[in-house]
Parts: C-alpha cells; sequence; structure tokens
C-alpha cells in the first residue's frame, strides 16, 4: 500500500532536485559577467495583445527577432481581438494589438478618447478552410451555395437534403464560436446578407476542438484557419471550393493568388506613441519584412504571406510613421 | 457455557457493516484511480515511455525497483526505519524547494541590493525581536513590535533602498548572502546543535563554525564550475545542506533508525548503475519531453525547443506571494470571527453576514475575481485628494497574486474557521482559568491546536490557485514571455497559462507532448507542496496529543 | 507572601496589555473587513456594466430572464439566461451527484474505519486531485472520458437493447463526471475533519450501548458532524457552479435547449426522463462558460454583447448568494456543540 508514494517520492524528489540544480545553473548563469549581447544594443520590452488567431505569427516573428536582438523582452498575450482593443490596447496597456478584423467604430472611439493613435497593418492572410472526415468520399469538393445551404439557418439538415444522391444522415456542423472574427467572416463571406448562420452547431473558440470533432463523425463538417489544417493534413479532408469558376483547393498559393474564395486577412495595430522608441520602431519594421517571408508564414504558420509589393508599401507607410511620431 | 447463541441478546448480522465498509473503502479508491488513469496517461506522454525498450524496463526494475521494493518491505514492520526515511525524504524535499525557491526570489528576482535592504529593515530586525521574546518570556512587547516591523519595515526598506544598494554594491553579491545566509545559518545551526542534539557547547560552536567555513572553502571549487555562482552556492549550503544535514544526524543518532540510510543509497546508487548498465547495453532509452532543456528553456513555436523556464519562476513567485498574503489575512478573518466577534446582538448579525458573505465569495467563479481583478487593480484611475491611484498594471506579478489571493481567501477562511471551531472550548476556558488574556489564549492554545486543520485548507486552496487559469487570462498575463519576471511590477507567465496557450496550438506535438511535459511539471510542484504539508500536518498532530 | 521574586506582578502592566489585546483585535477584525471590501468591490464591478447593458436600447429585463435562447451575437440576437441557467443546474446536479455520496462515504471510511496508516496514504492522494489544473480536466474529458462512455453505451445498447444515446462531442455527463472528481476532495477532507473532531466519548458511548460500527458511524457521527459536512457540500457546490475551464472544454460553448415541459395529471409538471438524458448527451454551456467565451472573443468591449458577461456574472452572483443564505440558515439550525 505505501509502496507507490514512496517509489514515486525518490523519482520525485530525483526530478525536483534536479530541477532545482537545473536552476542553480541557469540562475549562475544570469549572474555572470555583465550581460554579452549577441551584437545588437537594442533593449527595452514590447507588450503584444489581442487575436488569437494572429497569435501563431507574432510568436515565430518575436522569437526570429530575439534570435539577433536578445536584449528586448517580449510579452504576447491571447486576449481576442475585442478584448485586446478594449480592455488593453484602447486603455493604453500594449503596444501592439493583433486582430483578425478591422478595428470597430466603438474601439476607435475607445482609443481616440483615452488619447491613443494607432496605425493600421495588414501582416498575412488566412486562407479559412472546410473540413469534412476522412470518409466522406461525396462532399470533397462543394459549390459556396451548397456551403451556404449546409451553415444556413433552416436550411440542409441530413446530406440528402442538399444532393438527392448523398447519405441520408444528419449533418453535425462545428464551427467558430458566434463572438470570434473567423465566424463573422464566414457569415459575411458565405451565408451573406439576407440569411443567418444556423444555431444548430456546436461552436467553440479552441479550433483543435473542431478537428477532432470532425475527425470522430463521419458526418461531420467545420471550418477552421488553414495553419490547423497544414498541421493535421491526415486527420482530415479538405474541401474544395467552387464559387463559380471551378473547384479551388484551399491551399496557401491560390489563396496568394486570389482563386480561393474564403481569404481573409490579418491585422496588427502597433501604438504610434509606442514607435517612437527605438526597439520598437525596428521590431515594427521587422514585423512587416516577416509578413512576406514565406517560410515564416507559410511553412511554420501556415498563413499566406504578403507579396514583395504588398510589403514594400506597408514598410513605407511604416517608415512615414515612425518619422512622425519622433 | 455462555456461547454466543445462548446469551439471549440474540445475533447482529456483520454483513451490513462489513458491506458498508468495503463500499467505503471503494468510494475511497473511485477518486484516486481516476487520477491514477490520468496521472499515467500523462506521464506515460511526458516522459515518452513509449520509446523505451524492454532493455531500458528490465535494467531499472532489476537495479532500482526491486531494491527500492525490499527495502519498503522491510521498512514496512519497522516503525523507526520509515519514521527516518520519511524524514530524509521529506527534508531532502522540503530543503530542495526551499533553496530552489529561495534562489529565484532572493537572487534571481530580487536581486543582491533589494535583498539586502529588505533583510536588514524587516528580516533581521524580526528575527532579533523573535530571538529576545523567546529569551525573555516576561517581555510582552515583543509581539507588538514585530508587528510594527512588519508594518514600519518595508516602508523605512523602501526609502533606504539607495543607501543600502550601494552598500551592496560594495560588498558585492557573494559578500550580500554570505552576510545574510551563511551567518545566520550558523547561528541557528548551533543552537539546533545545542538543543536538539544536546550536544555540548564546543560541538554546538563547532558546527556553527563549520558552515562558514564550508562556505569560503568551497568557493574555488564552486569558482571551477562555470555556471554555478557563488551566491547560489551559499544559498544551497545553507537551504538545502542544513535541512539535509539535521536529518541526517537526527537518523544517525538513533541506531534503530539508520537503516533509512538505505534508501538515499538505493535511489542514488540504482540510478547511476542502471545509467551505466544501459549505456554499456546501448539499450533504447525514452524519449522524454519533460527534460533538461524543457525546464531551463523558454517557449518557442516549436515543440522540441519549447519549455517552461518562464513560466516556472512567475508560478514561484506567484505562489509565494499569495500563500503569505491569503495565510495572513486568512487566519486573521478566522480567529477574528471565531475568537472576537459577538455571536449576538447587532454586531452579532454582522457577524453572521460575513460569514454568509464569504461563503458566498467562495463560490463566485474565478472569471468574476478576473473580472474584480481587472476593474480595481487595472483598468482603474480614481483621485482621493491629493493622492491618484491608477491601477497596479495588467498582467502584472502583483495583480495576479492579489487577484489570485482574493480568489482563494474565502475557501482559506472558512477551513480554518472550521479548523479553530473543532478545538474544544474547554481548553479555552482553562486557559482563561489561568489568567491568561484572549490573544494569549489563541496564540498558546488555539492556534497550536488547530494548525493543522489550518494547514489543510492552506494546501488545496493553494494546490488551486496553482492551477487556475480564467482569472490570469483575465488581468490581462501573457501566453508568451520569454524571460521570467525580474520584479513585483512586471508582467508574467504562469505555467497554468503557458499549458492553456500550448493545448490549443495546432500541431500534434505540442497538444499531446509539451502540453503532458507541461501538466507533469506543474504537478511534481504541487506534490511536493502537498508532501511536505502533509509532513508537517502529521509532525504537529503528534504533539499536539 | 515570601514568594514575591518568583510571583508574577498581577496588577502591573494593564496599559500595555490592553493596547496589545486591542491592537490585535483591530488588526483581525481588518482582515475580515477585507471579505466585506472584495464583496463590495466584485458588485460594484460587475453592477456598472450590468446597468449599461440593461441600459440599451436592444435589452429588456422580462426578455433577459424569459427568453429561452442566448446567442449574442449570432441572428437572430436574443439575450436569454434560461439556457445558460439550465446549463448550470444540468452540470452542477451531476456533479454533486457524482462527489457528494463518493465524498462522503470516503470520509466515513478514512475516519471510522481506515487504519491510520491507510489514513495517512489515502488522504493526501486524494488532496492531488484538487491540485490538478482544471484545463487537465477538461482536456481529459474530451479525449478519453468521452470516446470511453461512447463505446459502453453502443455495447450496451447492442447487447441489451436499450436506447440510450450516444454521447456528442460536448456533453454534459462528462462534464459533470470530471468536476464532481475535481470537487471529491473538497467533500471527503472536511467532511473527514468535522468527523474526526466528533468527541470519541460519543461513539464508546454507542459501542457501550452495543451498536454496531456500522450504527455508530451512521447514527451518531455523521448527525453529529452534520453542519461541517454540510458546508463541505456547499463549498463543493459552490465550486461546481463557478467551474469555468474544465466546462467549456468538455461541455462544449453551445447552451442546452430547453426541454418540453409536459404535465402529469394536468397539474404536476415535469421533464420525462428521455428528454433529460438527451440534455446531457449534447452539449450544455454553463453561464461561467458563455462569460469566459464572452471574454476571450473578438467582441468589441463597449458593445451589448460584451457587456451581457457582466450582467451574467451579476445574475451568478445572486443565486449562489440565495443559495448560501438558505444553507446558513438550515446549518445554524443544526450545528452542534461540545464540551
Amino acid at each position: 500500500m505505501s509502496d507507490s508514494p514512496n517509489r514515486s517520492v525518490s523519482r520525485r524528489s530525483f526530478l525536483t532536485s534536479a530541477g532545482a540544480a537545473g536552476a542553480l545553473a541557469l540562475a549562475g548563469c544570469t549572474e555572470g559577467p555583465g550581460g554579452e549581447s549577441t551584437g545588437s544594443q537594442l533593449s527595452g520590452s514590447v507588450r503584444i495583445t489581442g487575436s488569437s488567431t494572429v497569435y501563431p505569427v507574432t510568436q515565430a516573428v518575436t522569437e526570429q527577432f530575439r534570435s539577433e536582438h536578445s536584449q528586448v523582452e517580449f510579452n504576447v498575450s491571447r486576449d481576442g481581438s475585442g478584448g485586446g482593443f478594449s480592455n488593453l490596447f484602447c486603455e493604453d496597456n500594449s503596444d501592439f494589438n493583433n486582430a483578425s478584423r478591422k478595428i470597430s467604430s466603438d474601439e476607435q472611439s475607445q482609443c481616440s478618447d483615452n488619447g491613443v493613435e494607432y496605425h493600421e497593418i495588414n501582416i498575412a492572410t488566412d486562407a479559412l478552410t472546410v473540413i469534412v472526415n476522412n470518409e466522406n468520399d461525396w462532399a470533397a469538393s462543394l459549390t459556396t451555395d451548397q456551403l451556404k445551404e449546409i451553415w444556413e439557418a433552416d436550411g440542409a439538415s441530413t446530406w440528402a437534403d442538399v444532393n438527392a444522391d448523398w447519405p441520408d444522415e444528419e449533418i453535425s456542423r462545428f464551427g467558430a464560436a458566434d463572438t470570434s472574427g473567423t465566424f463573422d467572416y464566414f457569415r459575411e463571406e458565405i451565408i451573406g446578407e439576407e440569411a443567418n448562420h444556423t444555431s444548430n452547431y456546436e461552436p467553440t473558440e479552441q479550433d483543435n476542438t473542431i478537428l477532432q470533432g470532425v475527425q470522430q463523425d463521419q458526418y461531420a463538417i467545420g471550418y477552421f484557419g488553414f495553419s490547423f489544417y497544414q498541421s493535421n493534413q491526415d486527420a482530415v479532408t479538405a474541401v474544395s471550393l467552387d464559387d463559380g469558376e471551378g473547384a479551388v483547393e484551399p491551399t496557401l498559393d491560390n489563396a496568394k493568388s486570389g482563386d480561393y474564395p474564403l481569404a481573409r486577412p490579418l491585422f496588427t495595430y502597433p501604438k504610434v506613441s509606442s514607435l517612437a522608441e527605438d526597439h520598437i520602431a525596428e521590431f515594427a519594421r521587422f514585423y512587416v519584412r516577416q509578413s512576406a517571408n514565406t517560410d515564416l508564414i507559410a511553412d511554420q504558420v501556415g498563413y499566406v504571406p504578403k507579396t514583395e509589393a504588398e510589403m514594400q508599401s506597408e514598410l513605407d507607410a511604416l517608415n512615414e510613421v515612425i518619422s512622425n511620431a519622433e | 457455557m455462555a456461547t454466543q447463541n445462548e446469551t439471549g441478546f440474540g445475533q447482529i448480522s456483520r454483513l451490513r457493516g462489513t458491506v458498508f465498509k468495503y463500499l467505503t473503502f471503494g468510494a475511497s479508491l473511485v477518486g484516486i484511480l481516476a487520477l491514477g488513469v490520468l496521472l499515467a496517461y500523462v506521464f506515460w506522454d511526458a516522459l515518452g515511455l513509449d520509446s523505451a525498450g524492454t532493455a531500458w524496463y528490465l535494467t531499472y526494475t532489476v537495479v532500482l525497483l526491486a531494491p527500492l521494493l525490499g527495502f519498503l518491505a522491510y521498512a514496512r514492520d519497522r516503525p523507526a526505519v520509515t519514521a527516518g526515511a520519511l524524514e530524509l525524504v521529506g527534508f531532502t524535499l522540503a530543503g530542495g524547494l526551499l533553496s530552489f525557491a529561495a534562489i529565484i526570489v532572493l537572487i534571481v528576482i530580487a536581486g543582491p541590493q533589494v535583498w539586502l535592504t529588505y533583510f536588514l529593515t524587516v528580516i533581521a530586525p524580526l528575527i532579533g525581536l523573535f530571538l529576545y521574546g523567546q529569551y525573555d518570556r516576561e517581555a510582552t512587547w515583543v509581539g507588538l513590535a514585530m508587528l510594527g516591523t512588519v508594518v514600519a519595515g518595508p516602508i523605512a526598506g523602501t526609502l533606504l533602498l539607495g543607501t543600502i544598494g550601494s552598500a551592496a554594491a560594495l560588498l558585492g553579491a557573494p559578500g550580500v548572502y554570505f552576510l545574510s545566509l551563511v551567518l545566520p545559518g550558523a547561528g541557528l545551526a548551533a543552537f539546533l546543535a545545542a538543543d536538539r542534539f544536546d550536544a555540548s557547547t564546543r560541538v554546538s560552536v563547532g558546527t556553527g563554525v563549520v558552515i562558514p567555513v564550508l562556505a569560503i572553502v568551497g568557493v574555488p571549487l564552486v569558482d571551477t564550475v562555470p555556471v554555478m555562482a557563488r551566491s547560489v552556492w551559499f544559498a544551497v549550503l545553507v537551504l538545502l545542506g542544513m535541512p539535509v544535514g539535521y536529518a541526517v544526524a537526527n537518523t544517525a543518532r538513533r541506531p534503530a533508525r539508520r537503516a533509512a540510510f538505505a534508501l538515499p543509497a538505493i535511489a542514488v546508487g540504482g540510478l547511476l548503475i542502471g545509467e551505466l548498465v544501459v549505456g554499456a547495453v546501448g539499450a533504447s532509452q525514452p524519449s522524454p519531453w519533460l527534460d533538461w532543456q524543457f525546464l531551463t528553456s523558454p517557449t518557442s513555436s516549436l515543440p522540441v525547443s519549447a519549455g517552461l523556464y518562464p513560466a516556472v519562476i512567475g508560478s514561484v513567485f506567484l505562489i509565494i506571494l499569495v500563500s503569505i498574503f491569503t495565510f495572513v489575512f486568512g487566519v486573521g478573518t478566522a480567529l477574528y470571527l471565531e475568537e472576537y466577534a459577538p455571536a449576538s446582538g447587532p454586531v452579532g448579525t454582522l457577524t453572521r453576514l460575513i460569514n454568509v458573505n464569504i461563503s458566498n465569495l467562495a463560490g463566485v467563479p474565478s472569471v468574476v475575481y478576473g473580472l474584480l481583478g481587472l476593474g480595481i487593480f487595472v483598468n482603474i484611475d480614481v483621485q482621493f485628494g491629493p493622492v491618484g491611484y491608477a491601477g497596479i498594471g495588467a498582467g502584472t506579478v502583483l495583480t495576479a497574486a492579489l487577484t489570485l489571493s482574493l480568489l482563494i481567501l474565502p475557501i482559506v477562511v472558512i477551513s480554518a474557521q472550521e479548523a479553530i471551531r473543532s478545538v474544544p472550548d474547554s481548553l479555552r476556558q482553562a486557559s482563561y482559568g489561568m489568567g491568561a488574556t484572549r490573544w494569549q489564549t489563541i496564540r498558546n492554545v488555539v492556534l497550536p491546536r488547530s494548525l493543522p486543520g489550518i494547514l489543510t485548507g492552506t494546501i488545496l486552496a493553494l494546490g488551486r490557485a496553482i492551477g487556475e487559469t480564467a482569472p490570469l487570462i483575465m488581468i490581462g498575463a501573457v501566453g508568451t514571455k520569454y524571460t521570467p519576471p525580474g520584479g513585483l511590477f512586471d508582467t508574467l507567465t504562469a505555467m497554468p497559462m503557458q499549458i492553456y496557450t500550448w493545448a490549443f496550438l495546432p500541431s500534434e506535438e505540442f497538444r499531446y507532448g509539451v502540453v503532458a511535459a507541461g501538466v507533469v511539471t506543474l504537478l511534481i510542484v504541487l506534490l511536493s507542496m502537498n508532501s511536505i504539508a502533509i509532513l508537517v500536518r502529521n509532525k504537529y498532530q503528534q504533539e499536539a496529543y | 507572601m515570601s514568594n514575591e521574586g518568583q510571583t508574577p506582578d498581577l496588577t502591573g502592566d494593564r496599559g500595555l496589555q490592553t493596547v496589545r489585546e486591542s491592537t490585535y483585535k483591530y488588526a483581525l477584525a481588518g482582515c475580515a473587513l477585507l471579505s466585506v471590501l472584495t464583496t463590495v468591490g466584485i458588485i460594484a464591478v460587475l453592477f456598472v456594466d450590468a446597468a449599461e447593458f440593461f441600459a440599451s436600447p436592444v435589452v429588456t429585463l422580462g426578455e433577459f430572464f424569459t427568453s429561452t435562447r442566448f446567442s449574442p451575437n449570432l441572428e437572430p440576437v436574443s439575450f436569454g439566461i434560461l439556457p445558460l441557467v439550465l446549463g448550470t443546474l444540468l452540470i452542477t446536479f451531476g456533479a454533486a451527484l457524482v462527489a457528494l455520496p463518493i465524498g462522503l462515504l470516503t470520509a466515513i471510511y478514512l475516519s471510522e474505519y481506515a487504519s491510520p496508516r491507510t489514513r495517512s496514504v489515502l488522504k493526501p492522494m486524494l488532496e492531488v486531485l484538487a491540485g490538478v489544473p482544471t484545463v487537465v480536466y477538461g482536456y481529459f474529458a474530451l479525449v478519453y472520458i468521452t470516446p470511453a462512455l461512447n463505446v459502453v453505451i453502443r455495447t450496451l445498447n447492442g447487447a441489451v437493447g436499450t436506447q440510450f444515446p450516444t454521447l456528442g462531442l460536448f456533453n454534459g455527463i462528462s462534464a459533470s463526471i470530471v468536476v464532481g472528481i475535481m470537487i471529491i476532495p473538497m467533500v471527503s477532507s472536511i467532511s473527514e475533519d468535522a468527523m474526526s473532531s466528533v468527541p470519541d466519548s460519543l461513539r464508546q458511548a454507542g459501542y457501550g450501548l452495543g451498536a454496531t460500527k456500522f450504527n455508530v458511524s451512521l447514527r451518531i457521527v455523521v448527525p453529529a458532524a452534520v453542519s461541517g459536512i454540510a458546508s463541505s457540500f456547499i463549498l463543493a457546490i459552490s465550486r461546481a457552479i463557478g467551474e469555468t475551464m474544465a466546462v467549456v472544454l468538455a461541455a462544449g460553448s453551445r447552451p442546452p435547449d430547453i426541454p418540453p415541459v409536459q404535465t402529469a395529471f394536468g397539474i404536476i409538471p415535469y421533464v420525462g426522463p428521455g428528454d433529460l438524458l438527451g440534455l446531457y448527451s449534447e452539449s450544455a454551456a454553463t453561464m461561467t462558460v458563455a462569460m469566459i467565451n464572452i471574454a476571450v472573443s473578438d467582441l468589441s468591449g463597449g458593445s451589448t454583447a460584451y457587456q451581457s458577461l457582466f450582467a451574467i456574472g451579476l445574475t451568478l452572483f445572486v443565486i449562489t448568494l440565495g443559495m448560501n443564505v438558505i444553507s446558513d440558515a438550515i446549518a445554524s439550525r443544526y450545528r452542534e456543540e461540545y464540551e
């Protein structure tokens, strides 16, 4: 009876003392002869808040930046685009706010009330992907009208309602919560103005539950950002969409070229007063330059990078704002 | 003559009782089994055990597991050996955690200047007053003086930060820690030797002298190891070495307990031999997610290089602050409500309202506390005449600590109240009968007896606080931070926050491997805390009777 | 008279002692005041924004309390709190069903039947249950419990022919189980402390009268410790009501649909057991889930939808307050004091 605690205790104490020793080692490191910076003298801290969709991009970019400027500290949090604006950015508590949609008028007035000036940067594009179960061999390609029928309120309730050849089974839907930017975008693009999005679906803020739901149910359908599909391509099947010009697969190239219908822009909003500081201005430029970096944005994270030309115009606009800020 | 059937009292069926006993036993196991399954899954993933070959399992079973089981079977019937083993393990654990926490707080976060300042203005006077109070029992002003120091000390320290800071710079970081850790530690060692072990004056003084000497002698050795700094060596010597030394001395001096030394011998020896054998045989080892690199590097967008270091530091910092705050205010509130507050009359009704209020607060969801923290610590801007208060920062250590403290305070208060209530009133009356005042009764009778119960409640509550994510999200704690917090007003990330961030990233390796490693780290910290609390509680329970 | 040097002076030092006593008394009272301030703070923070929410032209109080649909952003927009209350009730009831009996039985075992050594091993293991982060519990429910339960249901349906509905990815049963497991230690630890503090003389008196251990435990100890047990129940249920992260993951973000209420004999309203089971096998977002989803969403901070968060919080606060007032009244009636 008393063997398990004791055995796991000695393992525990080994791990704890190992961890302690590790921390000792590191503490020793931090106390070593004054910081030898890797070349750069930039230092300071940067606070980035906002959308969880843009978060992976920011994380990858800040990591890259840190490898060249190790003295700059980053604080990145995921508060949602709206939460980030109203609780933090427009209350003058952060330097950048990421958003998966443009800033709203309420947020604009809140920012101006608090004297927060911002600059809008389009940092990447997301190819919103519709997924079905791997066993689903009938709906690997859908027209946008069929998609609308599946997802609108009082629309189809079984697959057979959409197309009589398809199985007469109820559709299980998994999608973004109605409070997210992804939902807003999907509704605007697919459902349109006249109809409503169905409420007969499983809403969630966590995209991997959409993945799991579709993976486990043969008659399920879901939608989320491309980065989730890219990391789990064997688990589910991506649906090719046809908006009248032929079925287009959801790939980054198709989104970049504009053929894929569901391509939504992602933004980041730096605070103008923060741009007066050197390390933030330098990071902002780096951020914009990375937006055209295919390795980082496309391969590592899973979004559509900007073209060189687009990146350059953003960079020019940014530089102008920076020089006005100083 | 009087067999059972002929007594005339009849038979009572024992069946119901036995069934009930096994039913309750089964019930106790349900939760533990569920926990066991969960832990097994998590540990399996974190330690990457599925990639280890049979040879590896076989080796460690023979070299480590079997001797340990043998030792446990041996110790089962010998309570002295068990007690010795528990003491050794417990003190090593406690010492390890203490030195770990102290290094993080005193060296990494505070730094020599800040530490020296608050040591001189708060800690040293408190220790001095305490010692004087032990020596001269008649001086009743000591308690008040200590209270005064706690209030005035930090203020004085903040004012004198500059002057003492430059003094610290003169002494140098190792010098500061030598003065503030090693010397008091030596004094404590000498005192313990004389008091607990009844050593002669010479031996006690000798013990006291050995420690600074060891510290100084070890310096050139430590200097050769590039990663360990002198201050760290001092901290380890005092905070880990002394508890372990105490346990070792305690065990060594009783012949019945000496067999307990087999436990560390088996553990260390077994691990070393196991490593040698596995290396020689070339068995496939497990590929753990939880390894050195994980514990000492910051997070990253690549699963293989992601780590938990800043989050661990953040969590430790948080827990220390939260435990101090909740213990002081929680026990204080409970004492007031149970001992001082009248039970009837208008103030009595107020007391009952406060009680109901506290019960209610215990059920308020953590999200609401997050909103509270956001509202009064972050997004606030009020003016009280000349003084303005604009909050203490979004996602800073202090905001998070205060918010979490408010969250678990009601739970601590309620458990403390139950513990204090369970102290029989006859003891209190006896104390009053001897002429003690209310505070004396509380300090000498009520508190010692209720301390185990209070500790139970506090540990449960702290365990909850470590794992809370929702309030941290609301107050703006960050999901990605590459460096640990440097002070009270620095932003922080904590372990649950980091795990939560990882759990919803697209890559499967993050969700199943890195998250598991994070959860295991968190659980290890938790288990260590719980173990220490249990040992302390057991010790107090023995002494109370 | 002759021991003047040794007798303490009973008449002197009153001044300082009074000062000391008063200082401690007021210092402790100050601590107690903190809890009051916390409540005031919470009410203030919630009220200010909830008032704005109700003042908005889109929302009416009546609609808030009677509408059967909660959808802040999905057309047609409706802010009805009933589905969320139903979700909270489902999860809390389910969790209580799991945790209260198991916790109480565990406490009885630990305090009455277990040997000191078993007790010293079991009790800490149970306390670890309370420390596992709630996110992990929710994740565990989603990844392990739901599929396992579905396997059991399918085998049962196939073998015995019952018509139990299979569980969706998000469902109320897994959430209830997991929250229940999480709160078992609260019930068991605190109840056990209460039962241990029942004086042994009562037990011995029972044995002396010829009662079996079973009788003594159930008929003497448990009733004697009822106030401690009740307060542990209340604490545990409060925790279940306020649980957020585990429920978000396990029970999803969609509030349950209000089931049709049938009447028996024309007067007594009831919900059919089939409907009830159906409720549990689908997502059941609670009030706390709705709050956190709105809080981390992309909604604009000043919008009505965002402010509904505060209205829900206020309702939750009022509900738990009412529950605690009632339970305090009941508990104080039954509290027993010894010696």
